[in-house]
């Protein structure tokens, strides 16, 4: 019965099995209570699964904790080696006629120099090492090995494996004989001939057995002495000491893994940075903790506020800024005790260390280095607040610098056991476990057995990672035989050679990020700066054609316009003669929507006139960037043409002349167009044809235009150095993604999962949205005078941006920013209604700058903000767009 | 990774999905701060969201009509309302017309649980074992063989008992406790 209720309630019954289930149920009461009880507890063990899922998840979050899956099982083909050293015995010969032991194995025959040293590999892989005169002071001799290392070669040998009575476990036999002509030789004395047995399992009870053989040919294995594990030397060139995958991602994303400089000065150049990202949020500033070993006590802190500035702060002057931090000082100096340490002020983000999320709050000082990292809260929520919460996150860093791998592969570890197969297979698991203070174990006792460090590191470490180690550790295995305890100093060069190499690839780190930087803003600076003229060109433009117009339509009129024209740099005239401010209205109104007018006044017909244009440019797709130009003959500056679906279209006044330039570019080659535009509607096909840059050059000169404060040629060249700046963007995209990919594979630690931050950030209640403040355009500038239908009787004017009064801002200017204050007053009249200020902050590569962009009818300037004073920037910041805000809610 | 694999992750339990949804946590904990919630209970706050949220997911025929964060963002404040309501503060009345979709979510959820009271009870007095065993099959639809191996039982048969066991004991749990309430 149980089961059929669970598969009812799972859907696993059959449709007719159900419909009889269900009729029982509804009979049934005690079934119906049972089944509905059922029920109840499947949904509550399910609803209680997922609130155990997502509390386990917030702790993960919360911890950075990683979860690594599955255990990675100990490579099963390494070829270990064992050194051996076998003396051939003069065989107890008492029967001649006897058949020699193992004469149907196969003969590895070699011809040796005897007076210098001699490496041998045999078929199945012994290698013997020979030093020079091991036989004696013949000059050349003939070697014979013999080898049975696995079971079937034995029997076949016919080689037992009988120590006297007792059964032996073997690792394989092999059997050597010198000869000189005729004349076996003989190990001379003090001689050794060190031979390699390959085997896939080191067994450390294995011990080396001289063979005896009888007259029947019979070995019998006497004179076990215990075998000393020598680790053997390789070239650093032999061994891979990459973390796993590294060559095979290399491959993968289609660069030569096989090019060994290439793949090492790749993996050297990850400079381990323990680099705070933040995604979104404020990064206030970054720097450095030294702490003076000397005195033992951070005195000093190097501070690199938002703008990358360095700033030197003194706790006492750190403690008058924010008391919190002082206080802070104290506990960091007694958490990164003797060591320095790096820092970052973050606000209202995650915050990531190497990928591991660290803390989400708001105003956190991380401090970290590559041990540990630790997040100190100092939120508040208002700016009287000051009760300050305290949270400590500490946190393992996981990470093996290449930096450290880089400073192993030199000379002086050239004879220790570094250089060795064995500590290849160590430091592939070390990459695994992402712990270098356990390559620090090993690099530490390099003058003692490699088993030592095995059994500390396997003592050290989390119990699921224990197990390889334990089993390196049960193999005993020795040292090299060049091993000494002058070994026992090269941790300390190790250390000052990584920190070396690290600061190298640091500094070549920063330098490509500094370019980056660079890059970015410059095109900003362009982006300002065009965004810029042009705006102020369409307001030249806007307010030369309103006058045009006003003066035509006066004219029609039969009446003389209140000449002079506005002077340039007027704001508001008003125009008082009653009666003319309803054809005003009219010449405002079609000027703004640049559609004709045909009205009456005075009994007279007034007429301006605008007529269509619509260009279509063939294969226009084609071209790296295209942009159309009017030029209109009696107005100062340029026209753009906006693109509408397929055409750019635009209104043309007929009381001006235009000519038409289009202009674009395509695989470095310019192509351009120009025409006289002919005084009606008009749709154009344009075809552009190939030219060179100085004929380009000088076609363009004629447009240039002198009250403009940007000609065609100067648009031309700040879209060339945006293609420039997207193609380098591009390709920085390209390097970045893949040395993400590298890093991925090199630091297996690091918390996956770091997805972007949500793509809609509601727009109530939260911050982001304020950094978008561009530079007004055309469409801004007709938005702010949408209000004509309210202009009174008595003062139609130009149309202005009329801004509001912001006097809290200033004020705040005044007695926080003096000299913005100062420079403001010299290059504004802040009296002066059209005069604006807005705030920005430039984001970049984790610097900020604040900026104030202040502008009138006339210009543009934008401030850069000294904030180093205000040592949680994002609350001045918040408070300066408040400020900004709350002004303009007064309207 | 959209948003149709991160719903498929919640289904099938795997963690990773749940740490990802914290990715929404902190634009959502600002406005929940700034809206006047106590920080201490942000996290409350949106774990309940992300609760009604990943029950959801359960349902196969399940599907988000606006993106996950939206969705969360207006579960969290309705999860956010509740609670004030229950403080007798004070009640917002504009709504959205998802914003009315996920207070039903919440309410269907809050109902819910209250129902299961006492199922919540009886599995409560289950052992840490026989809950970790209940949950691998009904909420992570693991085969018995898959949790006789991951939680170490001799055989698969050996586990399929155990859980029969759990489920048997829970149910004459709660009967007693309903005997006993009334």
């Amino acid at each position: 019965m149980e089961e059929i209720i669970e598969n009812y309630l799972l859907g696993k019954l059959s449709k007719e099995e159900n419909a009889n289930f269900e009729q029982r149920i509804n009979t049934d009461t005690k079934l119906a209570k049972e089944v509905q009880l059922q029920r109840e507890l499947m949904q509550a063990v399910k609803l209680q699964g997922l609130k155990a899922d997502i509390s386990n998840a917030w702790k993960h979050v919360r911890m950075g904790k990683m979860i690594k899956t599955g255990f990675i099982a100990i490579v099963a083909a390494a070829v270990l080696s064992l050194g051996i050293y076998y003396i051939t015995q003069a065989l107890h010969q008492e029967n001649v006629d006897h058949t020699e032991v193992g004469a149907n194995l196969p003969s590895n025959l070699f011809e040796i120099d005897n007076t210098r040293d001699t490496v041998v590999e045999t078929t199945e892989g012994i290698i013997l090492h020979i030093p020079a005169y091991a036989f004696g002071d013949v000059k050349t001799y003939e070697l014979e090995i013999k080898e049975a290392l696995n079971t079937l070669d034995i029997l076949e040998a016919g080689l037992s494996t009988m120590a006297d009575s007792n059964l032996l476990a073997t690792a394989g036999m092999f059997k050597i004989t010198a000869k000189n002509g005729t004349v076996e030789l003989q190990i001379a004395d003090g001689k050794q001939i060190t031979a390699q047995v390959p085997t896939d399992y080191v067994d450390p009870n294995i011990m080396l057995f001289d063979g005896q053989e009888d007259a029947k040919g019979n070995v019998n294995w006497v004179n076990p002495t215990k075998i000393k594990n020598y680790l053997v030397n390789r070239s650093f060139d032999d061994l891979n000491f990459y973390p796993k995958g590294y060559l095979a991602k290399v491959a993968e994303l289609g660069y030569n893994a096989g090019n060994k400089d290439f793949t090492d000065s790749l993996y050297w150049s990850f400079d381990c940075r323990v680099l705070g990202e933040t995604e979104e949020g404020y990064l206030e500033g970054y720097g450095l903790i030294q702490i003076s070993e000397n005195l033992g006590a951070p005195t000093l802190l190097n501070f690199n506020d938002y703008n990358g500035d360095q700033v030197s702060l003194t706790k006492d002057i750190l403690k008058s800024l924010d008391p919190i931090f002082g206080n802070l000082l104290e506990e960091i100096n007694a958490q990164f005790n003797k060591e320095n340490a790096e820092f970052g002020v973050v606000n209202g983000t995650w915050w990531k260390i190497n990928g591991q999320y660290l803390t989400h709050d708001d105003d956190v000082i991380v401090v970290y280095n590559s041990k540990k990292a630790i997040s100190y809260n100092v939120s508040r929520w208002t700016s009287d607040d000051t009760q300050y919460t305290k949270e400590l996150i500490e946190l393992e860093l996981k990470q093996i610098c290449p930096s450290s791998i880089q400073a192993l592969q030199t000379e002086k570890f050239a004879n220790t056991y570094i250089a060795t197969k064995e500590f290849e297979i160590r430091l592939q698991h070390l990459f695994d476990i992402c712990d270098e203070a356990s390559l620090n174990v090993y690099i530490q006792n390099l003058d003692k057995d490699i088993s030592y460090a095995d059994s500390i590191v396997a003592s050290r470490i989390a119990p699921e990672k224990k197990e390889i180690f334990n089993r390196f550790a049960a193999q005993k295995l020795s040292n090299t035989k060049a091993a000494s305890p002058a070994f026992a100093q090269l941790s300390a060069y190790h250390k000052k050679k990584s920190k070396a190499y690290q600061e190298a690839a640091s500094n070549a780190r920063n330098k490509v990020l500094a370019k980056y930087s660079k890059e970015d803003a410059d095109k900003q600076n362009r982006d300002i700066q065009k965004s810029n003229q042009e705006w102020k060109d369409q307001v030249d433009n806007y307010n030369e054609e309103l006058n045009t117009n006003l003066v035509e339509a006066y004219r029609q009129a039969g009446v003389t316009y209140p000449s002079p024209p506005l002077p340039k740099g007027s704001y508001i005239v008003p125009v008082t003669s009653t009666g003319w401010k309803n054809l005003d209205q009219y010449v405002t109104a079609a000027t703004i929507s640049r559609t004709s007018l045909k009205t009456t006044y005075n009994g007279k017909d007034i007429s301006i006139e605008y007529h269509k244009l619509k260009i279509q440019l063939k294969n226009e797709e084609s071209y790296d960037f295209v942009n159309v130009y009017l030029i209109p003959n009696k107005l100062p500056a340029y026209q753009k043409m906006k693109k509408n679906g397929a055409f750019y279209t635009e209104s043309l006044n007929e009381l001006f002349d235009y000519d038409l330039v289009c202009l674009a570019k395509k695989n470095g080659e310019y192509h351009f167009y120009k025409d006289a535009l002919q005084k009606r509607d008009n749709t154009k096909n344009v075809t552009l044809r190939k030219t060179s840059k100085k004929k380009l050059d000088n076609l363009l000169k004629e447009y240039d235009k002198n009250a403009a404060n940007r000609n065609v040629a100067d648009d031309l060249f700040y879209k060339e150095q945006n293609l420039l700046y997207n193609q380098n963007l591009e390709k920085r995209k390209k390097d970045e993604a893949f040395r993400r990919e590298i890093e991925n594979i090199i630091w297996p630690c690091k918390a996956e999962g770091s997805l972007p931050p949500p793509s809609e950030v509601p727009s109530d209640g939260s911050l982001g949205s304020e950094f978008v403040k561009t530079a007004p355009t055309r469409k801004d500038y007709i938005m702010t005078s949408k209000d004509m239908t309210s202009y009174t009787a008595d003062t139609i004017t130009k149309i202005v941006t009329i801004a509001p009064r912001q006097t809290n801002l200033i004020a705040h200017l005044k007695s926080e920013y003096p000299n913005v204050y100062k420079k403001l007053v010299k290059d504004f009249d802040l009296a002066d209604p059209t005069f604006n200020a807005s705030f920005k902050i430039n984001y970049c590569n984790f610097k900020k700058t604040p900026i104030l962009v202040a502008s009138n009818t006339e210009k543009t300037h934008q401030y850069q903000m000294d904030m180093r004073s205000k040592f949680i920037k994002a609350r001045e910041f918040k408070k300066i767009f408040e400020l900004c805000a709350a002004d303009c809610d007064t309207i | 990774m959209n948003q149709t694999d991160l719903i498929s992750q919640i289904r099938n339990g795997e963690q990773k999905g749940f740490t990802k949804l914290y990715n929404y946590y902190p634009v959502i904990k600002k406005w929940l701060v700034t809206n006047g919630c106590p920080k201490t209970d942000t996290n409350d706050v949106f774990q309940q969201a992300l609760l009604v949220f990943c029950e959801k997911c359960q349902d196969e025929n399940f599907t988000l009509t606006a993106s996950i964060d939206t969705y969360l963002f207006s579960v969290s404040k309705f999860v956010f309302y509740a609670k004030s309501r229950k403080d007798k503060k004070e009640n917002p009345t504009d709504f959205s017309e998802l914003e009315i979709a996920s207070s039903n979510d919440v309410d269907e959820l809050l109902q819910k649980e209250e129902k299961l009271n006492l199922a919540f009870q009886a599995l409560a007095a289950l052992s840490e074992r026989c809950r970790t065993v209940l949950q691998l099959f009904y909420l992570k639809k693991k085969s018995m063989k898959a949790i006789a191996e991951q939680l170490k039982f001799k055989s698969e048969k050996v586990a399929k008992n155990q859980k029969y066991k759990c489920l048997k004991y829970a149910k004459e749990h709660a009967l007693k406790l309903e005997q006993k309430i009334n």
